[in-house]
């Protein structure tokens, strides 16, 4: 970071933060003025980075000394009001009309309303997708009783922060994970190809071959991945011994070692290699669990819920400030979910989106 | 320390080095971090505090790398409240090394 990404984070906190036009202009000045004869005494961008703090820290520090135009306290108030706007609207509803349920989706506006009036383009979309899957899901799964494919809305969360946040070359490998997830849940469920289904997750593999730059290497795992394909399917379609058929994935397999392609885990020291262990098992165990739950037990409905282990243990694994806020709109929507379906208690378990707030503001203290 | 008991003893430094002479923000920056572990970015809030509530005048002076340089100079209300936070600090001071020093001494 130098001085010029330094002052335009700083100006982006500000005025993501409704900060006054003129208060802006005088803390960047200011800024400006700390930089440059920070840099005059020889300090490296680093050092001054670290002396100056992060914009965000910048702005948390200087907040009682700013002011904030009009419309910033407009929003504040309706994001303080949004509460009691929740509970009359809902009680109104219920009392008058007894539509209790599914009228208790207006308490989701309370997270809502913060999410899109203190984030920035980016962060809004993301930050909301969850609410739009929940609300989607419910809508579809309470009115037409179709909850299975549509817990496939939720893919919409991970799919936004990919789109927005990744390069453009990288994104095609980045949501290949979810496009083969819903090809596979499709021809599963529709066609009831489970088997050999699954082998459209190696659009995954793929995906990041066409990027790559060594011909050699990318033709001879396109090829040795084709090769196993099709003596997979010939296995199991000719001589109906699909377990045999896997011995053709052995070739890859090689080929990996080979180009030392395989060495994720091996690669990493100490606890960047437990996390990254730990990630991956929760990874399979998220699909076999929702595999085993849908095809044992016919929990599509509910069986989506463990894929949200992901997003939380990948959470707990990182460096992340806040944690729990982070992870309470998961946990929120998985007792939400779980008291309501389980236990028809969908008139009560909303009030566990109270706590996304809550937590937030206790965290964050 | 506690962060609140750093911040207001830190306010009192600003306004004591202030006193003594105008300085720009840089220049406050770093003649406390000399003497005291400061954190990241404490000091220009302070600053910018103060001088919001009265305590500095602030004015603009060429710097020798050409843009010019926003010093900060003490008020009345400035020293007013620099002598009224030192006679406090003082009396607080006293009490403290009166109980550790009997603890000490034991």
């Amino acid at each position: 970071m130098n001085k010029n990404n330094y002052l335009i984070a700083l100006e982006y906190i500000l005025k993501l933060n409704r900060v006054s036009k003129n208060d802006v202009v005088e803390v960047l000045q200011d800024y400006d003025q700390l930089y440059e004869d920070a840099l005059n005494q020889g300090k490296s961008d680093e050092e001054v980075y670290l002396l100056l703090g992060e914009p965000e820290d910048v702005y948390s520090e200087l907040k009682d000394t700013l002011s904030v135009t009009k419309k910033r306290k407009n929003e504040q108030l309706l994001v303080s009001l949004s509460p009691f706007i929740a509970t009359i609207t809902f009680l109104f509803i219920g009392l008058t009309l007894d539509i209790w349920h599914p009228t208790w989706l207006i308490f989701l506006i309370i997270p809502m309303s913060g999410i899109i009036f203190n984030t920035g383009r980016k962060e809004r979309i993301v930050a909301l997708s969850p609410f739009v899957a929940v609300i989607v899901f419910l809508s579809i799964g309470f009115f037409a009783g179709i909850w299975h494919p549509t817990w496939l809305i939720f893919l919409i969360i991970p799919t936004f922060g990919i789109l927005l946040y990744t390069e453009k070359n990288e994104r095609l490998t980045a949501l290949t994970p979810f496009i083969s997830g819903i090809i596979f849940v499709i021809l599963g469920h529709y066609f009831n190809l489970w088997n050999p289904g699954w082998l459209v997750f190696l659009i995954i593999p793929i995906s990041g071959l066409l990027f790559e730059k060594q011909l050699l290497k990318r033709y001879l795992y396109l090829g040795s991945l084709i090769f196993a394909i099709a003596f997979y399917l010939y296995f199991g379609y000719v001589l109906n011994e699909w377990g045999y058929g896997l011995l053709g994935f052995l070739l890859p397999l090689l080929i990996a070692i080979f180009y030392r392609d395989i060495q994720v885990f091996i690669n990493s020291d100490g606890q960047a290699r437990i996390n990254k262990i730990f990630y991956f098992i929760t990874v399979i165990t998220a699909i076999i669990g929702f595999l085993l739950l849908g095809i044992l037990l016919n929990g599509w409905a509910y069986g989506w819920m463990i894929f949200l282990l992901i997003p939380i243990v990948s959470i707990l694994l990182s460096n992340t400030k806040s944690k729990m806020s982070a992870i309470t709109p998961f946990l929120a929507v998985i007792i939400f979910f779980t008291l309501g379906y389980f236990f028809n208690l969908f008139h009560l378990s909303w009030l566990v989106f109270l706590f996304i707030p809550v937590v937030s503001i206790i965290e964050n203290k | 320390m506690n962060t609140q008991l750093k911040k207001g003893i830190l306010e009192m430094c600003v306004l004591f080095l202030i006193q003594e002479q105008d300085m720009y923000g840089f220049e406050v920056i770093e003649t406390i971090s000399k003497d005291i572990d400061v954190n990241e970015n404490t000091i220009y809030p302070i600053l910018r505090r103060l001088t919001k509530q009265g305590m500095f005048n602030t004015y603009e002076k060429q710097s020798p790398f050409g843009a010019p340089r926003k010093y900060y100079k003490i008020t009345k209300s400035g020293e007013k409240y620099l002598h009224v936070s030192l006679a406090e600090w003082r009396q607080f001071l006293k009490g403290v090394s009166n109980i550790l020093g009997g603890y000490e001494n034991e």
